[in-house]
């Protein structure tokens, strides 16, 4: 019975090239609903006049830098509690770490705007542990710390799963066999682990910072909008959409290079990880 | 099976596109009045729509409210409305210099400027404290209507006998955050994350912010009054409807809601 269903399946299958056609029609209009508004971009951005006056207007550069410098010291942080935190998750198995691990993929699906107003509800002067950052002299909202706590809160998921997949594909055999040969723990853990693990971990890195670079909701909520101190890349365009679409155009471009530049490097380490499972 | 397929496709591509266009007037007597007003007028306006709602039968008022120069950006580059409510001339000056309004905007109502403080803070009580270090003031962006009067006070403040000619700059000093649009502003000093904020008078007007903040009045020489035009689009469908829409706004119950609001009635020429 199960393998005549099988033969009709296979059968239905390859008797209807005819889906071909449909998909590739509805394929080509896909690319081009992704690919116009990218290729508009780069057009309108080329046609505008003084684009450069615009990219090198102070409030361009200043929230360049700004977006640089929060999104790479969100990235270190990520690294230093996200690397151990992801072993923790590969290596041991417990209903509570279960728990964890499905709480951690919780900022990938939040609205950023939702994570933004439970930022404000948790370390907001009038949040549930702002008396106590109160007490020692910490206060978050409209710092720069509240926007590298934002980039963090949205960006760590996308570095810890994909580092945990890392770990999860190293044998814990090898590692074994690493140590009754006299190889310490931590040798074996930066000479072993970590180099074979490195694709998935560097793939997580880049995901991780295109999505700390991008991240517009939780700070607008959180961090407010001031010039050189909290105004990041996207929040520069939204105020500048308002008043001058040339600044906007600028640094639309800048991001979309930078996230092209990701994809790149994306596509590198698949490329290598594909290649060193063969 | 493939033209089934391509026929399908045909289909849903018009069912799509159908569904895409505005223009479904003609045979459904059932009309929209779509209207972008700026964000300050949020309330006022839904309830002057409710009452115009009742009054005109299958009629149905359909509000974007935002920044009013964020608007203004989105009628530029082509998106359709039939009025135009602006917070400030500035914002209606580029609809008009475009040639996207129907005839002369014309002011409904006017509003001004004060300064909110969280009802707990104890420290916060006149315009003088507002530049001690370490105070967290949020304004709108200069982008902003708001923002711009908003700038225009603080500069004429240092004229102030009771306060220093340095003042403006100190004041300049405690802004944490130039929020895009001026209900982000009076948000925050709801929620008693900033020390204070420059909103319009009819912000406070709204219950859940009168419980939760106290006002600070800027005196009528140093205030900006901010005058409210709204006019028809060019290229609105129902200019007729838009019309009366206009008329409602000058009735006496229109401008009685504004005025419960907290904006000013328009003086009647």
């Amino acid at each position: 019975m199960l393998r005549t269903f099988a033969r009709i399946k296979t059968e239905r299958r390859s008797s209807h090239p005819l889906w071909m056609p449909a998909g590739i029609s509805v394929t080509l209009l896909y690319v081009l609903f992704i690919g116009l508004p990218v290729v508009a971009i780069l057009v309108k951005a080329a046609q505008q006049k003084g684009l450069f006056a615009s990219l090198l207007s102070d409030t361009t550069i200043q929230a360049l830098q700004l977006s640089l410098v929060t999104s790479i010291i969100s990235i270190v942080i990520v690294v230093i509690i996200g690397t151990p935190f992801a072993l923790l998750l590969a290596r041991k198995d417990s209903l509570v770490l279960k728990f964890i691990d499905s709480l951690v993929e919780l900022p990938i699906i939040l609205p950023p705007i939702v994570a933004g107003v439970a930022m404000l509800m948790a370390f907001g002067r009038q949040g549930i542990l702002g008396p106590v950052l109160n007490s020692v002299g910490i206060t978050l909202p409209f710092t720069t710390g509240a926007v590298i706590c934002a980039q963090i809160f949205v960006a760590a998921p996308f570095y810890i799963r994909a580092a945990k997949l890392g770990f999860q594909s190293v044998s814990t055999d090898y590692e074994d066999v690493s140590q009754t040969l006299g190889v310490s723990p931590w040798q074996t853990f930066w000479k072993l682990t970590i180099p074979l693990a490195s694709p998935s971990i560097l793939s997580g890195l880049a995901l991780a910072w295109a999505r700390a670079i991008s991240e517009f909701g939780a700070t607008i909520m959180f961090a407010g909008n001031l010039t050189g101190k909290t105004q990041t890349m996207p929040l520069a365009i939204l105020t500048a959409m308002e008043s001058d679409i040339g600044a906007s155009l600028a640094l639309s471009v800048i991001l979309l290079l930078a996230s092209i530049v990701v994809l790149i490097i994306l596509g590198f380490f698949a490329n290598k990880s594909w290649r060193a499972n063969l | 099976m493939l033209i089934k397929i391509l026929l399908n496709l045909l289909v849903l591509i018009s069912l799509f596109s159908a569904s895409c266009s505005t223009n479904s007037q003609h045979d459904n007597p059932h009309q929209d009045l779509i209207i972008f007003a700026a964000a300050s007028l949020t309330d006022s306006f839904r309830e002057i729509a409710n009452e115009f709602e009742n009054i005109n039968d299958d009629v149905s008022v359909i509000f974007n409210f935002a920044g009013s120069q964020q608007l203004s950006t989105q009628l530029l580059h082509g998106a359709y409305a039939d009025i135009f409510a602006s917070a400030d001339w500035i914002q209606m000056d580029r609809i008009t210099q475009s040639d996207l309004s129907l005839s002369r905007p014309q002011n409904f109502a006017s509003n001004q400027l004060v300064i909110i403080v969280p009802s707990e803070n104890t420290s916060l009580f006149e315009l003088s404290e507002l530049v001690t270090p370490g105070t967290k003031v949020v304004v709108s962006h200069t982008n902003v209507p708001a923002g711009t009067y908003t700038n225009t006070i603080i500069q004429k403040l240092g004229q102030h006998p009771g306060l220093s000619e340095s003042y403006p700059d100190k004041l300049k000093q405690t802004i944490v955050s130039e929020e895009t649009n001026v209900r982000n502003v009076v948000q925050k000093v709801v929620l008693g994350e900033a020390d204070a904020g420059f909103v319009y008078l009819s912000d406070t007007a709204l219950p859940y912010v009168s419980e939760k903040v106290r006002i600070i009045n800027i005196p009528d020489q140093y205030n900006q009054i901010a005058n409210y035009p709204a006019t028809i689009l060019m290229e609105s469908e129902s200019k007729e409807l838009a019309k009366g829409f206009m008329e409602f706004l000058k009735s006496s119950k229109s401008q009685n809601i504004l005025e419960k609001y907290g904006f000013q009635k328009i003086q009647d020429p």
